[in-house]
């Protein structure tokens, strides 16, 4: 009994001590470090293997692995082609290269650069395409022919539509104002207003280089008498030399020659068109703009030397090296004609006879004292010439016979001087442009007060738009393309968790992006897995042998990759367990250490950087700025912050902060403080759109890792590891 | 009475200089940069030619924002020079009071100019409403009064309070499905017929009404509930005093008692509505000229809210500060002449 009772007491205190021990383990305060901002590490060299190797590497020489990562080897080193890389040679690069049957051309070479830079993209995930929608464009069924594009707004397919009987009038409506700007519809401004640059491109004609309806840059042979022919000189420069017909005509019968196509080019390369309100670095590109733009009329004259006439109907401009092997530089061999007073005023051009360099005359620079100061004359010439009633002539298949400031409509009639153009050729006599509310245009189409409505997007607006179609028995008509563009979840990927590729990999396993796109866009609409438009030439080219991953949703793929990256602890710096944790974190090492990154915590300061026995650990939680008022917020609300998939499951934070569409983009991603930018970062994610409306699909520089250029050029804030020279050396 | 206008006229002046910094302040802190936004867009094409803080100076000073807060007001003002950019030169005078109103960042022209359609547009529009509206209510109103309690008098009672209660988007889609779409009697929206630029100035006055008449209606439908419930509370109070019993027990006609008598009683309070009325035609209607398309100020003024176009918000601002301290001076005025017994000068 009594060694009973002995026994009993021992196993007591052993329990009891046993609990104690546990007890303690449990409670063991986790003893956190001061952030020590001497800890972050920072790139020092910033020199990018662009501009180390770039210039000896050609596409034949590139190879790519099975998930379509690109490299290349060059004096027996093996590089990774990074972002920035790729982006400046996809544009810089395209020479064919010697003894290749594979490239016949610089578009195939093109082309291969951009399958690989987008197959680099999908790998990286800069951004979440979430859907790309479709757009119906309903017209009157008494128009034929009427086709439009991401690339041919109905200002541009009512050109070449036709309408059967006399006196035909065709009215073409915006939601955005008429401001009368329609000689020059991005005068002074940094974008153009669509409905101003609509009435622009109808007005205006005969332009060395025009979009066809695939978005593809081609040479227009109704104004050229040839191709022009494009010569790279010795000093590395291009020269294109452009012969324009003898024929042409603006609308008051007066003819065009050379000096109507290269006045505005001269004109805005000068001081005067600054005073006027506008840029004044239109021929940025060409050779002796720096000399030609500083030049302010006193002195002699100073001619502009990459631009030269060489006779009536034939002008040459000449390239800069920088620009001389870009693949796009026929598109800044892009002129239109204009009448000479528009933009130079009572002044003139001028021609050195011996180098044929064209300069501007005194009269262009002359000046006058006004309210205190010294203006330019032309100045205020230019702003008066450009008023749609300066009784100056158009020059393209339709002429603004009257704009009713008071109403904001504006009145077309046929340019009976015109001939045609890529467009086609204009055959309806009127062309009628209003103001449209998005409230009542169906009902303004139905009662016949508008005869097109584009961009009907959108499960239910696309279904009620089709209903009225099928009803109408042919008295309507439609039309619909696939949007050049998508809605997205773009981030700040040098900050925070979505700085690194595994994050913004899991985010993208982790919204259902098809599910999403079908109900946002009802249906008509798709997901891409890239940044491109299935509509383009090189996606065409290339679509059976690009390689993206589509990111199947699942979360377990999600874990997956957080896992394999190391996001494999939690706020203890202990090993994470889903059962009890609920945020993982990593352990930083390398360019992770950045001083934004030590730093960071989520919005609610729930969440940031701790450092624990000397290692720093990141938590796993996203800040994200959803814009306001915005269906795609909404939606995001439910299919991802608050979605268990997409965060209890695989360990992952997600804050919403509303904003507005300014002070998300502008302010938090781009971090303007004009925009509101307090100095701390604090945004992971936000979500908006892109679109690919310009035929020129040109990223160069928009990559770059270069620091002085980083804030104003960088489309993501994704400086890829890939591109650092000094990761190699 | 002069002393006192005068005087008015001082305190407006020290008013509006006041409110005008403190407005120039509130949107100064909004994150709009016109000057930013334009480097930014001659940054990102240029491929790396052209320097972003050399083209931020540059257009700070062809703007007139650069400079501390202070200095930005007193140009906007027009008692501080822009800064020169040519050595050799003394800066400029262009603001306020020079007539500037600055200038549009989305249309690219002085703030003057883009004004004028829309205001022209508004005052056309609300002339109109407030004459119809006006003329309804007051004798409505007297109506109701004379009438209290009867059936027509509950039954008007009813059909403004709906007009005052419903927003008046909601009213303005269901006259425009009713009145254009169903019936088609009117236009769904605009203020012409496409195609009218050829018509004679008569025809197009005509057409102007046409498109004119629904959003006239809707108006006049939404202010009806006010105005009317207002005289008609008024005239209810007038026509309980002594002198109307007096009148009416002097064998005065009804006609007299009411009109002669009761109205100029009820109209002390009610004046002060009309001249408000008169005063806001200067103002537009947000609601019925975005549905309706028309190119009205109170429209303009939300597409430059909408688009941090502040220059315009600015100026509209003072306009109304201005025309809301001097339409508070023409009430004073009037209200002395209307009442004998009241006097500024007292």
């Amino acid at each position: 009994m009594r060694k009973t009772r002995i026994l009993s007491l021992v196993m007591a205190i052993v329990l009891v001590l046993g609990s104690v021990a546990l007890l303690a383990s449990c409670s063991k305060e986790v003893e956190y470090q001061e952030i020590d901002p001497a800890d972050a590490v920072a790139h020092s060299d910033f020199t990018s293997v662009y501009d180390k190797i770039g210039s000896k590497v050609t596409i034949d020489m590139v190879k790519e692995d099975a998930n379509g990562i690109a490299t290349v080897e060059v004096e027996g080193k093996t590089y990774t082609l990074g972002m920035d890389f790729l982006s400046m040679a996809m544009v810089y690069n395209t020479q064919v290269p010697e003894g290749n049957s594979a490239y016949q051309s610089s578009e195939d070479v093109y082309n291969e650069w951009w399958k690989l830079y987008i197959q680099r993209w999908n790998y990286l995930c800069p951004e979440i395409p979430l859907y790309s929608n479709q757009y119906f464009d309903l017209y009157n069924g008494k128009i034929a022919n009427f086709i439009t594009t991401p690339y041919w707004s109905p200002a541009d397919a009512v050109i070449a539509a036709t309408i059967e009987g006399e006196n035909t009038q065709v009215i073409l409506g915006s939601s955005t104002d008429l401001s009368g700007a329609f000689r020059s519809s991005s005068f002074g401004k940094s974008s153009p207003g669509s409905s101003d640059l609509d009435i622009e491109n109808l007005t205006s004609g005969y332009a060395t280089v025009q979009t066809n309806m695939d978005g593809a840059l081609v040479w227009n042979m109704d104004a050229l008498e040839a191709v022009p022919v494009a010569t790279t000189n010795e000093d590395g420069t291009l020269t294109y030399t452009i012969k324009v017909k003898s024929d042409l005509k603006f609308s008051d019968g007066s003819a065009i020659n050379a000096k109507n196509y290269i006045a505005s080019l001269l004109a805005n390369s000068t001081p005067v068109v600054v005073e006027a309100g506008a840029s004044g670095t239109s021929g940025l590109q060409l050779v002796g703009f720096k000399a030609f733009n500083a030049y302010t009329g006193e002195g002699e004259t100073v001619y502009f030397d990459g631009v030269k006439l060489i006779d009536d109907y034939t002008f040459s401009v000449t390239f800069t090296a920088d620009y001389a092997g870009y693949y796009y530089t026929m598109s800044y061999a892009s002129f239109s004609p204009t009448p000479l007073a528009l933009y130079l005023g009572e002044g003139d051009i001028v021609v050195n006879e011996t180098t044929k360099a064209c300069g501007l005359n005194a009269a262009f620079y002359a000046t006058e004292e006004k309210d205190g100061k010294t203006s330019y004359k032309t100045a205020a010439q230019i702003l008066d010439n450009l008023k749609w009633n300066s009784n100056l002539p158009w020059s393209g298949p339709y002429v603004v016979s009257n704009y009713d400031e008071s109403t904001l409509t504006a009145t077309l009639t046929l340019n009976p001087n015109y001939t045609k153009d890529v467009r086609g050729k204009a055959s309806i006599d009127k062309i009628i442009y209003i103001k449209q509310v998005s409230e009542t245009q169906m009902d303004m189409f139905t009662k016949g007060e508008l005869d097109v409505v584009a961009g009907i997007t959108g499960g239910t607006d696309t279904k009620n738009a089709l209903k009225i179609v099928e009803e109408s028995n042919g008295k309507f008509k439609e039309t619909h393309y696939d949007r050049a563009g998508y809605g997205k979840l773009g981030f700040r990927s040098d900050y925070g968790p979505t700085s690194m590729v595994e994050v913004r990999q899991a985010i993208m396993y982790t919204i259902n992006r098809p599910e999403f796109a079908a109900t946002f866009t009802g249906g008509y609409g798709a997901v891409v897995h890239g940044p491109y438009y299935t509509g383009s030439a090189a996606y065409k080219a290339v679509k059976d042998e690009i390689k993206l991953n589509q990111y199947t949703y699942s979360s377990d793929n999600a874990i997956k990759v957080l896992t394999d990256a190391g996001w494999i602890y939690n706020e203890k710096g202990e090993e994470f367990n889903p059962e009890t944790d609920a945020v993982r974190y990593k352990k930083l090492s390398g360019y992770e250490l950045s001083a934004d990154n030590l730093n960071f915590k989520s919005i609610d300061s729930k969440y940031k950087t701790v450092k624990i026995d000397g290692s720093y650990y990141m938590p796993l939680a996203i800040n994200w700025y959803g814009t306001q008022p915005n269906d795609v917020t909404d939606q995001l609300v439910t299919a991802w912050q608050t979605n268990p998939n997409a965060t209890t499951a695989i360990g992952m934070y997600i804050t919403y902060t509303e904003c507005d569409f300014n002070g998300g983009l502008y302010g938090e991603l781009y971090r303007y403080e004009q925009y509101g930018y307090d100095g701390t970062p604090k945004l992971n994610a936000v979500n908006f759109a892109t679109g690919f409306t310009s035929a020129i699909y040109d990223y160069s520089f928009n990559w770059t890792i270069n620091p002085d250029m980083y804030d104003q050029y960088q489309m993501a804030f994704i400086a890829d590891e890939a591109d650092f020279w000094e990761n190699y050396n | 009475m002069g002393k006192y206008i005068l005087k008015r006229l001082f305190y407006i002046l020290v008013v509006f200089l006041l409110l005008s910094l403190m407005i120039y302040l509130i949107y100064n802190m909004l994150p709009v940069d016109k000057a930013a936004e334009q480097a930014k867009a001659e940054v990102s094409g240029s491929k790396g030619e052209l320097n972003y803080d050399e083209r931020y100076e540059f257009w700070q000073k062809q703007y007139g924002l650069d400079g501390n807060i202070f200095q930005r007001y007193l140009r906007w003002l027009g008692v501080y020079r822009y800064t020169p950019t040519k050595e050799g030169e003394k800066g400029y005078f262009n603001g306020l009071l020079q007539g500037n109103l600055g200038e549009s960042r989305l249309f690219n022209k002085p703030v003057s100019e883009v004004l004028v359609e829309p205001m022209k547009n508004t005052i056309f529009l609300n002339i109109f409403a407030t004459i119809l509206a006006l003329g309804i209510t007051i004798p409505l109103g007297i109506f109701c009064a004379v009438k209290r309690g009867s059936k027509r008098d509950t039954a008007v009672q009813v059909g403004t309070i709906v007009g005052f209660s419903l927003p008046t988007f909601i009213i303005a889609i269901v006259f425009i499905w009713l009145f254009a779409v169903v019936l088609n009697l009117f236009p769904v929206s605009g203020m012409a017929t496409a195609g009218s630029d050829s018509w004679t100035s008569w025809q197009k006055f005509w057409d102007k009404m046409y498109h004119l008449c629904l959003p006239l209606i809707v108006m006049t439908f939404t202010s009806l509930g006010g105005m009317t419930r207002y005289v008609r509370a008024s005239m209810i109070e007038a026509l309980s005093m002594d002198c109307i019993r007096t009148a009416r027990a002097k064998g005065l006609r009804e006609k007299v008692v009411i009109y002669s008598h009761a109205w100029r009683n009820a109209l002390i309070p009610i004046v002060t509505l009309v001249i408000g009325w008169f005063l806001s035609i200067f103002s537009g209607s947000l609601m019925i000229e975005n549905i309706f398309a028309l190119n009205g100020i109170g429209k303009t003024y939300y597409d430059a809210l909408q688009n941090n176009d502040n220059e315009i918000v600015l100026a509209l601002q003072m306009f109304y500060i201005f025309i809301s301290l001097a339409g508070n001076l023409i009430i004073d005025i009037v209200y002395g002449f209307v009442d004998p017994r009241v006097r500024v000068n007292k």
